[in-house]
């Protein structure tokens, strides 16, 4: 008889979903599903508002990344709008942008994804965790939170508070940066940029240990997308769509994010909240991309700072033509944070960065427009339309993780296939399933959190339901 | 070092948002450091052991009334695996483990009801507000001897 094997809820990574693992009559397995359990309504709840609200609306869809849903929901507002919007808000976007970039990375290497790095996936989940990353290596755990702190200061130095600031608004942003403060965020770039390289040589010292997992943690050719600047290079506010194919072609350059619904179909299917975007030329699923910070070094022919170039270059060697293996995703959100804080002390340096205009000031002059950014995990749109009066009458959002969708499900397929040989189910296998699907670094968004939720279990249940084995395990 | 108050709660999940609410109340006080967050990271360690006290307010989904917990850091044995919303006896062991200290710390129950999307509290949560808000300032107010569990 058959088994079905149920991850529910998948631990560490942002948000709920589980996963299901049929096998067959010999233990083998049959189907491999990561669903999304969880179903917000945002796009629904947002109709009625007037779209200078959207920005505040929306980047409380996640407490992790609120900063790419403020800069993709003020661009939307920018092309409801019709302005350009001034240099210099530009670049002070351009800098909370990055600052989002370094704290949500830092939370998903540090804390979320080291402990399997570190201790390996066959280590006791009691040591397997951030408890046990401070024991054995506190100063790694300290740099960790130095980094997150140092994104959360610009970003509240900049908005005014770490979560869900209102600065960024359509047309720009409602204040200008001034010299003291200025200051205050270049003084501590220096320890910033030390942390993210000396932890980029730790990482490389484990490579070696999981060539296994780099070579079955989703490995396996796929489109990637991504922005890219005008001159190819590493980009995450702005910029055109770059597709390249798994031998590094480029199958599609230039494209219009802003007009997406071009060259990308959104499937649904009845097991799972998440939609399943797909690169339309491609059908689907063939037409599965990646997104995210393996898909951004993918398609970027350079990243543009010396020092993210430099690992650019030796990340590369590690295939011929993309890196395929999803595992890399944690090298690659390294490689992001170094060239983040590279970047945000060039953008600190710019004298430009005080000037003292910082929006453009107009009424609604469009009824429709899409807003587009790279955020941590990947291409985000926001897509609004709007009455007369500005008041939203239709949103789509379309999130980096669900591009990502097809890709985690085939994911956990071939690590379950992998890993789970005759029905054999251990805490190691089942860490792998989950390791694969935090590789992606999906965001679920948050739930609801309150005393006395959020249970956990994984269980074993046959076909008719009966419960075989089960596993409980603290929340987290 | 002064006090620190943490609301807990997405203000967008109706009476999630009760703890940012009561946290609300208090910030701009210049004798606390207020934070609101979503959920607790681990970086929250640094503002606690930079702190007098602690004081978290989160909506409870199983509480009846206000209720006051006097936190201890957690036991390695009941640690969770991941690091996406600790609890706060989670941060309080991260704060001791890294920073060498770790305040007096309370947990402040606000009785929730409603978690759906919406960015207003229940009638239930509302009547539990003011409640919860007094019990906050007579842990932030108090003696250092009286704040020993008893």
């Amino acid at each position: 008889m058959g088994r079905r094997i149920v991850i529910d809820p998948v631990t560490r990574i942002e948000g709920h979903a589980k996963i299901t693992v049929h096998l067959d009559d010999d233990g083998q397995v049959q189907e491999a599903r990561f669903h999304v359990t969880e179903f917000r309504g945002f796009e629904k709840f947002c109709e009625g508002r007037l779209f200078h609200e959207m920005p505040a609306i929306t980047s409380r869809v996640c407490g992790i990344c609120p900063v790419s849903h403020l800069i993709a929901s003020a661009k939307a507002g920018d092309g409801l709008l019709a302005v350009a919007i001034p240099p210099t808000a530009e670049k002070l976007r351009r800098l909370m942008h990055l600052a989002q970039i370094v704290q949500s990375h830092a939370l998903s290497f540090f804390h979320l994804s080291s402990p399997d790095l570190l201790f390996g996936y066959d280590a006791p989940p009691d040591q397997r965790n951030i408890f046990g990353v401070i024991a054995q290596y506190p100063e790694l755990a300290r740099r960790g939170i130095r980094l997150r702190q140092y994104g959360q200061e610009i970003i509240e130095t900049l908005g005014g508070k770490r979560i869900h600031p209102a600065w960024v608004v359509p047309g720009g942003v409602s204040e200008p940066l001034d010299a003291d403060r200025r200051e205050r965020l270049r003084q501590g770039l220096p320890e910033a940029l030390h942390g993210a390289r000396t932890t980029m040589v730790l990482f490389k010292q484990t490579l070696d240990a999981h060539a296994e997992e780099a070579r079955v943690f989703g490995t396996f050719p796929t489109l990637f997308a991504g922005l890219v600047t005008p001159t190819g290079g590493l980009e995450h506010y702005d910029g055109r769509l770059r597709i390249v194919d798994p031998t590094g072609a480029v199958v599609a350059d230039g494209l219009d994010p802003g007009r997406y619904w071009e060259f990308m179909g959104e499937a649904v299917e009845p097991w799972s909240y998440l939609k399943f975007p797909y690169y339309l030329p491609g059908g689907y699923p063939h037409g599965t991309y990646r997104v995210g910070p393996l898909a951004r070094l993918n398609v970027a022919t350079h990243c543009g700072t010396p020092l993210a170039d430099a690992e650019l270059a030796e990340f590369r060697a590690l295939g011929r033509g993309p890196v395929l293996g999803s595992f890399h995703y944690h090298y690659a959100r390294l490689i992001e944070i170094l060239f983040a804080l590279e970047r945000i002390g060039q953008l600190l340096d710019d004298p430009g960065i005080l000037d003292r205009d910082v929006r453009a000031q107009a009424a609604r002059n469009r009824h429709e427009a899409v807003g587009v950014a790279e955020a941590p995990r990947g291409t985000l749109y926001h897509h609004y339309r709007v009455d007369d009066d500005g008041v939203i009458t239709q949103v789509n959002l379309i999130i980096a993780t669900g591009q990502n969708n097809l890709a985690m499900n085939r994911a956990v397929r071939q690590v379950a296939e992998h890993y789970i040989v005759g029905g054999r189910v251990t805490e190691g296998i089942l860490n792998r399933v989950e390791a694969v699907i935090r590789a992606y670094d999906p965001c679920l968004s948050c739930s609801t959190h309150a005393v006395g939720r959020m249970p956990m279990a994984i269980e074993v249940v046959d076909p008719d339901g009966t419960l075989v084995d089960a596993v409980r395990r603290d929340p987290s | 070092m002064r006090p620190l108050v943490i609301g807990l709660g997405n203000t967008l999940a109706g009476d999630d948002g009760a703890g940012p609410a009561v946290a609300g109340r208090l910030a701009g006080r210049p004798d606390l450091e207020v934070r609101i967050v979503r959920q607790i990271l681990p970086e929250l360690a640094a503002d606690v052991a930079a702190s007098s006290r602690v004081v978290f307010v989160d909506a409870s989904a199983v509480d009846r009334r206000v209720r006051v917990v006097a936190l201890a850091p957690a036991a390695p044995a009941g640690r969770p695996a991941g690091a996406h919303s600790l609890r706060p006896e989670d941060v309080l062991a991260l704060a001791r483990d890294l920073y060498d200290h770790c305040p007096p710390a309370f947990l402040v129950a606000v009785p929730s009801r409603d978690f759906a999307l919406g960015e207003s509290l229940s009638a239930t949560s509302r009547r539990y507000l003011p409640a919860a808000l007094r019990a906050v300032e007579r842990l932030i107010a108090a003696a250092p001897a009286d704040l020993i569990p008893k």
